[in-house]
């Protein structure tokens, strides 16, 4: 699609000029879809915290946006470096405790067998598994556009997805 | 459970919500964002101000280490060394008087 007919390229220039209702557009838009991912990957307790703050960054940062990616992916590397940035946090308060603090609870899961399931996979995964299993298999992002969100080189990622969904398959007994 | 079963799980079950997010959500967006903006905004003027405001003492102070070398001015201070007190208490008193935006709350922007 050309810049110019990208409807959230025209959002984001409006927005980097100071509109806030056009940030506020942008934000519903993607609003679920960037708390979804930060549910997998961090817990929804902290879903909303950290899309928050990804949202206010990324409100900082659009004068800075140049289009060369999606705006989608763009928020949600965003969202991920929040998630790492409170990780830390996270890890050095619990050293500090010397207390084991666990990062945000895993969503209850509710519904059928198989969804409870897979969550407890889930669960079992590093964070950047999760996240990078989410965003390929979940968001449908390609290898090449999770491992820029990331940050990963695209070997890594190809990597770690296959690893993720290898112990996946293994606790969900998957049959060939 | 199969492999196609397996794939299927997965992308039915991490496929994000296409729904608009609600609008609470992004009301609390919005406020955090004009508070982050607010906060933004103090902060360089508070660093402008004390920037400016260093520069201004700075110049007084070099001006009145410069005037305090006269000879005559030396021994007028030798003679009543209270004055440079005196001329301190009423450049600051100037300052306060000219320089009332220093004491004034921070403007709330709408």
């Amino acid at each position: 699609m050309p810049p110019e007919r990208d409807p959230d390229l025209v959002l984001c220039r409006r927005a980097a000029s100071g509109d806030r209702g056009a940030f506020a557009l942008l934000v519903s838009a993607h609003g679920n879809r960037l708390r979804g991912f930060l549910a997998h990957v961090a817990g929804a307790d902290l879903a909303d915290e950290l899309a928050q703050a990804a949202f206010v960054k990324a409100w900082q940062a659009l004068p800075g946006f140049r289009g060369e990616a999606r705006f989608s992916s763009w928020l949600c590397g965003i969202g991920w470096r929040c998630f790492i940035d409170h990780a830390r946090r996270e890890r050095s308060e619990a050293r500090r405790r010397e207390g084991a603090a666990s990062l945000g609870d895993p969503a209850e899961p509710a519904g059928q067998a198989d969804r409870i399931d897979l969550q407890r996979a889930l669960d079992r995964l590093d964070a950047v598994e999760r996240a990078a299993l989410v965003l390929c298999e979940g968001h449908g992002w390609s290898h090449g556009e999770a491992a820029a969100i990331l940050r990963l080189p695209l070997g890594t990622l190809k990597g770690t997805v296959q690893r993720a969904k290898r112990k996946c398959r293994d606790f969900l007994g998957v049959t060939a | 459970m199969d492999e196609a079963g397996f794939e299927a799980l997965l992308k039915r079950e991490l496929a994000p919500s296409e729904a608009p997010a609600e609008s609470g959500f992004v009301a609390r967006v919005d406020r955090a964002v004009a508070e982050a903006d607010l906060y933004r905004r103090t902060r360089r003027r508070i660093l402008r101000q004390l920037g400016s405001e260093g520069l201004a003492v700075g110049a007084v102070g070099a001006s009145l280490a410069f005037v305090t070398q006269v000879p005559d001015v030396r021994e007028a201070l030798t003679q009543a060394p209270g004055l440079l007190s005196i001329a301190g208490l009423l450049l600051l008193l100037f300052w306060l008087l000219v320089h009332p935006t220093s004491l004034r709350a921070p403007r709330r922007a709408g």
